[in-house]
């Protein structure tokens, strides 16, 4: 059943506001006063930023993002978003990524544009946009940079946009409701093993990305005869195991071990559109089912990702969010009680099922005349709100780079992680943000 | 190229200990100028804040004492409720306007709401305790004028985005009006006079006011000169 979004007809008049796509309308509800949910994407360049250059560069291309360039807003039945009244102004960038962004300043600007050095990160409020719709803004805002500082002229290829030209209807539209299907499948899962840890008493969000050469990691999930995506999933897996191992001996007392990996949905059913379109799977293993070995790992991972990422089966899942919000007596339900309730799913459901994020934005392409320009690009997913870890992975020339985040000081999970795929052949390099000095604030 | 001995990973020159096991380099011949990834900062402070729940925890038990100790008393002394009801009431009213703002800090309109209807039911108490019939006639709608009015300016502040002296405009002519209105609830609920002896006094220089503040607010020469003479 195909139906037209509302955001695809509104987007043919100037756009002034527009509705939050299906899956963005759990973030606002989901916030905390001290987590909201957020993504960055950083893109490393060969020389030192200039701050002005990177400002008229923002401004020259907001316009062509409507869906980006936006505000939250709160109506009375639904939150929506609102054009910016004016750009934002770009800022320096601090010690940790991902601090966090007061609601009240999402409602003045849902994105942030940050510079430190020769990086440039982007953080985008969850509701706005997923992980290709960013590298898109970021790609663009790149390129508008590169030309504005260098003279070079860039093609409009490989998630380049023209600034010049109108948004175009299908990168607006909200794509969810447009690839529903009949059935609607149900969502129960078993609880998960939660990681925990020693929370910074200032909030401090440690950052380790490790680099790896592409063609060696695709080799090796080739040897096995896996994606990329398996093999690291798997990884996951296995380090997380080791840790509930140490944690929780008795195999009984045990909870499965999942791994909760965004599908771009893009793919599967041919939208252009730079909203939210990702759905979550989450392949994993039951521990009190016995020990598992590396392949064993592998071929679940494998076969469970297999059966999962079909266009029915998408669809049928599409069809259970969906149907969420068309009953009328939801839609008259007043934000403040939705908020209520969508919160209360949120905790009960959202991140108790899976132990981790992994989201792999797969390769980043450029068109060959920025490649000059730009070292590497970074994706960092925010820490959830109870579970303190996560991991974002994207690729570009050649390297791969996998980022971890967490708000705990023990760094259990990126260390079994790396020397695992240290132990499987890669060469793995790390660095990371850790402060040099101690204080008070890192003692027992 | 520098390797943690522990985890076997190479570590990048920004990097003084392995992050993944605190393993402390052991090489030397480090490049002793490399930027650390991210920027140094000093460590935020934490923000000991006193939790306002329990804060209201506190303090509610703080009024509720006093307020059972005079039922206490007044039942003590006088086998029945003769003075305490009153101190209750007030009691409570304080706790309505003043420990609930600072504690529970809701939205500046549910806040007045609130206070309004604090200030009726005390009224209303009042009213029927000493067995008197002016509540509806005349409590009511004195109460009731100014926390409307102060409604609709906070409206028209935060909604319609008025400007600052228009507001002050509107407020002194709601005063003024306010005046005229109290004065004739007073002569027709306690049948004082048939005319306005005092009202006309404040009404009529509130209203010249008023009308000096739309001025201002319409005149941008005169709104400069106030904002240099009066800036904070």
């Amino acid at each position: 059943m195909e139906t037209l979004s509302d955001s695809a007809r509104e987007s043919s008049e100037e756009l002034r506001w527009m509705r939050l796509d299906n899956m963005a309308k759990i973030y606002p509800a989901a916030k905390r006063k001290d987590w909201s949910n957020v993504f960055r994407l950083s893109a490393w360049l060969t020389e030192t930023v200039d701050g002005a250059t990177l400002q008229t560069a923002l401004n020259a291309i907001l316009p062509r993002f409507p869906s980006i360039a936006v505000r939250l807003r709160r109506g009375m039945f639904w939150y929506y978003l609102e054009e910016l009244p004016e750009p934002p102004e770009v800022k320096a960038d601090g010690s940790d990524p991902l601090t966090h962004i007061e609601f009240s300043d999402i409602r003045k600007c849902a994105f942030r544009v940050v510079y430190c050095r020769n990086r440039i990160s982007v953080e985008f409020f969850h509701a706005l946009t997923d992980g290709n719709g960013g590298i898109i803004f970021l790609k663009t805002l790149l390129a508008e940079y590169i030309e504005q500082k260098y003279g070079v002229p860039v093609p409009c290829e490989h998630g380049v946009l023209d600034r010049r030209e109108a948004p175009k209807p299908e990168e607006l539209e909200d794509s969810f409701p447009k690839y529903t299907n009949d059935v609607s499948r149900s969502r129960w899962e078993e609880d998960a093993f939660h990681m925990s840890g020693t929370t910074e008493l200032d909030n401090f969000h440690h950052l380790i990305v490790g680099t790896l050469d592409v063609k060696e990691a695709l080799a090796l999930a080739r040897s096995y005869g896996v994606t990329l995506t398996v093999l690291l999933a798997s990884v996951m897996i296995s380090s997380i195991v080791s840790i509930q191992n140490e944690q929780i001996p008795r195999r009984s007392r045990q909870k499965p071990v999942k791994v909760l990996i965004p599908v771009n949905l893009r793919k599967l059913f041919g939208s252009s559109s730079l909203r939210n379109f990702v759905l979550n799977i989450s392949p994993g293993i039951d521990p009190r089912l016995g020990d598992y070995s590396f392949e064993e790992i592998l071929q679940i991972v494998h076969h469970q990702m297999a059966m999962e990422i079909t266009s029915k089966q998408m669809s049928s899942r599409i069809e259970a969010n969906v149907r969420f919000e068309q009953p009328l007596i939801v839609k008259l339900m007043p934000l403040f009680i939705k908020n209520t309730a969508m919160k209360m799913v949120y905790d009960q459901i959202a991140e108790r099922k899976t132990c981790i994020t992994l989201s792999n934005l797969g390769e980043v392409k450029v068109p060959d005349v920025m490649r000059q320009y730009v070292e590497k690009f970074h994706f960092i997913l925010s820490v959830q709100a109870t579970t303190p870890n996560n991991c974002g992975v994207a690729s570009y020339n050649g390297k791969l780079y996998i980022s971890f985040i967490r708000k705990i000081r023990e760094s259990t999970l990126e260390r079994n992680f790396f020397t695992t795929l240290h132990k499987l052949g890669l060469h793995v390099c790390v660095e990371s943000n850790q402060r040099s000095r101690n204080g008070p604030w890192y003692t027992v | 190229m520098v390797y943690c001995v522990n985890c076997g990973v190479e570590l990048a020159p920004s990097e003084c200990k392995c992050p993944l096991c605190g393993t402390s380099i052991v090489q030397a011949d480090l490049p002793p100028e490399a930027l650390p990834f991210y920027p140094q900062e000093e460590p935020r402070l934490p923000a000991y804040r006193v939790e306002r729940h329990s804060l209201l925890v506190l303090l509610t038990v703080v009024f509720a004492l006093p307020i059972a100790l005079c039922f206490l008393c007044d039942f003590k002394l006088h086998g029945q409720l003769e003075w305490a009801g009153f101190v209750a009431a007030c009691l409570v009213l304080v706790y309505i306007t003043v420990i609930i703002p600072i504690t529970l800090r809701p939205s500046i309109l549910l806040q007045l709401a609130i206070d309004w209807a604090g200030v009726e039911l005390l009224l209303f108490y009042i009213a029927r305790s000493l067995k008197a019939d002016w509540f509806e006639p005349f409590a009511f709608p004195v109460a009731l004028f100014p926390c409307a009015a102060a409604a609709i300016l906070i409206l028209l502040r935060k909604k319609a985005r008025w400007s600052g002296l228009d507001i002050g405009g509107l407020a002194c002519l709601a005063a003024g009006i306010y005046c005229a209105f109290l004065e004739a609830r007073i002569n027709a609920v306690f049948l004082l006079r048939n005319f306005f002896a005092w009202a006309q006094y404040p009404f009529f220089t509130l209203l010249a006011v008023a009308f000096l503040l739309f001025v201002a607010g319409r005149n941008r020469r005169i709104k400069e000169k106030l904002a240099r003479r009066f800036f904070i």
